[in-house]
């Protein structure tokens, strides 16, 4: 296992470096970046200015090393929206996200893990069919068009919730609600199709032959082992869900680093967008990287 | 294709008919193939359809509710948005993008997939390590983010949103086709034919190509589903498709602000993604139960 593990760990390194590279790379070739940062009739003088003090002119790896070298001393650029470090007002940002995205999980776990097994124990009955096309919808719908739904049904409509911010847990519900259902709809027929293999496994039936109960098959054996492709699939869809909950937080006015993102891109602040998309990135692997372990942990096979 | 999978099943499809006659017993897919039908004869005929010009201001239908509401009227059934422009004509020339952007950076992502994917799988040791890293850094970076990054700098036209979708979304091709090029790999005629001295790149167009298409025609169309969503986000964050150009993002961007007061405006165009990525969904799902031959008898 620590084998593994290390293993595991030593690849993350590699990783990081191309994100910081494609990051660095995207932004610098994709165009001119005083061209949004001034209004558009600025002199010649000032776009000139503006390169040196950016250090725009140096050749691109010398660019590169000092990006890098900037990142370890915990330097992510001046914010020129804020006029302050950036580092700060991200990672300022940070608790709202991981609030949003914990709770968006466990929601969808919550919703997804009872309906896919009962949907597999009741296979091929017309409650099967509802859970598949509720899945099949909920990964049609854009979260989006969710969340815009949800504040006109809840909020305006029957003002039963308050459509935007951050502080009670009234305000946490519909962007959670948002963001899992499309998770869920994703997981649900994960759960169903490994409960529906894992009940004709030999184990299962000598598990039933011994004469256990039902419930004591289902939950104690199938179950635990159909645990181990949904824990793979919820690992998954985590870079999804922060692309998610960057627009659901625009749209309810969550106060995390999604939202920070859009204004940056909205203001052009270079600095911010930057530092943003990196801290969401290295999240991302972070918690992929525990998802990993964890898998490891449930399913022994993994360590060979 | 249908003759080189011959040997795999004990039926060998016998072309177009064969299809047909699976497409029709599929209820879902049947659904599916006339949604994607009825999408895109509505795009390509887009002005012969449209009673209106989607872009043209008429400030006595502004914000008019659809057909059965008080206020509505037939001229205008889905009603008008706040600056009176007809919304059932705005979304007939919604498909337009749609389909052109999630079409084409499929295609592009595709083929940038398919490629890194086979010489990763195929030529193993380092090569495969540098890809499958680049992969995994890529897989981490949500999309939509470097896909907001990209359009701020580069700007915004239905080119460059494009090219950044289809270049931020070939990493489940890449992923796919090199796992199933690895177990190709250890199949007898690969190994029968390198025996005999075929060249390496010979071999992956002529061997492995063509047992990857089933699989890569399924995942293109799962992903025209995917890339139409990221379009709209991009469009409705403000940087994607820019009006006056019409896109379902940039609409339900505009009905969001209206929500109170004229919900219309910002529920059809969710609706008309809704049903577009449905349709396209369900074709994909019919493709992978009769095109790959591991979910055969799995219903």
């Amino acid at each position: 296992m620590g084998k593994y593990m290390r293993r595991r760990l030593l690849q993350v390194i590699p990783v990081l470096l191309i994100v910081t590279v494609v990051v660095f790379f995207m932004v610098h070739l994709s165009g001119d970046p005083t061209s949004m940062m001034l209004p558009q009739d600025a002199t010649q003088e000032a776009r000139e200015n503006l390169r040196e003090a950016l250090g725009l002119n140096r050749p691109l790896h010398v660019q590169y090393w000092i990006f890098i070298k900037g990142l370890f001393q915990g330097d992510f650029g001046i914010s020129h929206k804020y006029n302050a470090p950036a580092l700060p007002i991200v990672l300022e940002r940070i608790p709202a996200s991981l609030e949003l995205c914990a709770v968006s999980i466990v929601l969808s776990v919550v919703i997804a893990i009872p309906l896919g097994v009962w949907a597999a124990r009741a296979h091929g009955t017309p409650f099967d069919s509802l859970v598949n096309a509720l899945a099949v919808l909920g990964q049609a719908m854009p979260s989006f068009w969710i969340g815009i739904m949800l504040i006109l049904l809840l909020g305006v409509k029957w003002t039963l919730l308050p459509v935007s911010g951050r502080g009670s847990m009234a305000q946490l519900i519909m962007p959670s609600v948002t963001l899992a259902i499309g998770t869920s709809a994703q997981i649900i027929p994960l759960v169903r199709s490994s409960m529906l293999e894992i009940v004709h496994e030999d184990y299962i039936r000598t598990a039933r032959s011994k004469g256990l109960s039902e419930r004591t098959v289902i939950y104690r054996h199938a179950f635990k082992n159909a645990l181990v492709p949904v824990i793979t699939m919820v690992a998954l869809q985590i870079p999804a869900l922060f692309g998610g909950a960057l627009i659901t937080e625009t749209i309810f006015a969550w106060p995390g680093l999604g939202q920070l993102m859009v204004t940056g891109v909205t203001n052009h602040d270079m600095a911010i967008v930057q530092a943003c998309i990196l801290m969401i990135t290295f999240i991302t692997i972070v918690v992929n990287l525990c998802a990993d372990m964890l898998y490891c942990l449930i399913d022994p096979r993994i360590r060979m | 294709m249908g003759k080189k999978n011959a040997h795999k099943g004990a039926n060998p499809p016998s072309g177009f008919r064969k299809y047909a006659g699976l497409l029709f017993r599929s209820q879902t897919g049947t659904i599916g193939f006339f949604i994607l039908l009825m999408i895109l004869i509505i795009a390509i005929f887009a002005p012969h359809i449209a009673p209106y010009d989607p872009t043209s201001v008429d400030l006595r239908g502004m914000r008019m509710p659809p057909f059965w509401m008080e206020g509505g009227s037939m001229e205008h059934i889905l009603g008008c948005d706040n600056l009176g422009r007809d919304l059932w004509s705005r979304i007939i020339y919604g498909t337009r993008v749609s389909l052109l952007v999630g079409i084409l950076s499929v295609l592009l992502a595709g083929a940038f997939g398919i490629v890194l994917g086979m010489v990763s799988g195929f030529y193993g040791s380092w090569i495969d390590s540098v890809i499958m890293r680049v992969t995994d850094a890529f897989f981490a970076i949500p999309r939509i983010l470097m896909a907001m990054v990209v359009l701020m700098v580069a700007g915004s036209s239905v080119g460059v949103l494009i090219l950044i979708i289809g270049g931020t979304s070939w990493v489940p091709f890449a992923r796919m086709i090199r796992s199933e090029v690895l177990a190709l790999k250890e199949k007898e005629f690969v190994k029968c034919s390198r025996s005999i001295g075929t060249k390496g790149t010979v071999i992956l167009l002529r061997h492995i190509l063509p047992n990857v298409m089933s699989s890569f025609i399924v995942l293109c169309t799962m992903n025209i589903a995917g890339n139409i969503i990221s379009e709209a986000a991009l469009s409705f964050l403000g940087v994607g498709i820019q009006p006056p150009t019409v896109s379902w993002g940039v609409m339900l961007a505009e009905g969001r602000k209206f929500l109170g007061t004229h919900w219309w405006i910002g529920t059809f165009p969710g609706i008309a993604i809704t049903i577009s990525v449905l349709g396209i969904m369900f074709l994909g799902n019919w493709l992978r139960d009769v095109l790959d031959p591991r979910n055969q008898g799995i219903k």
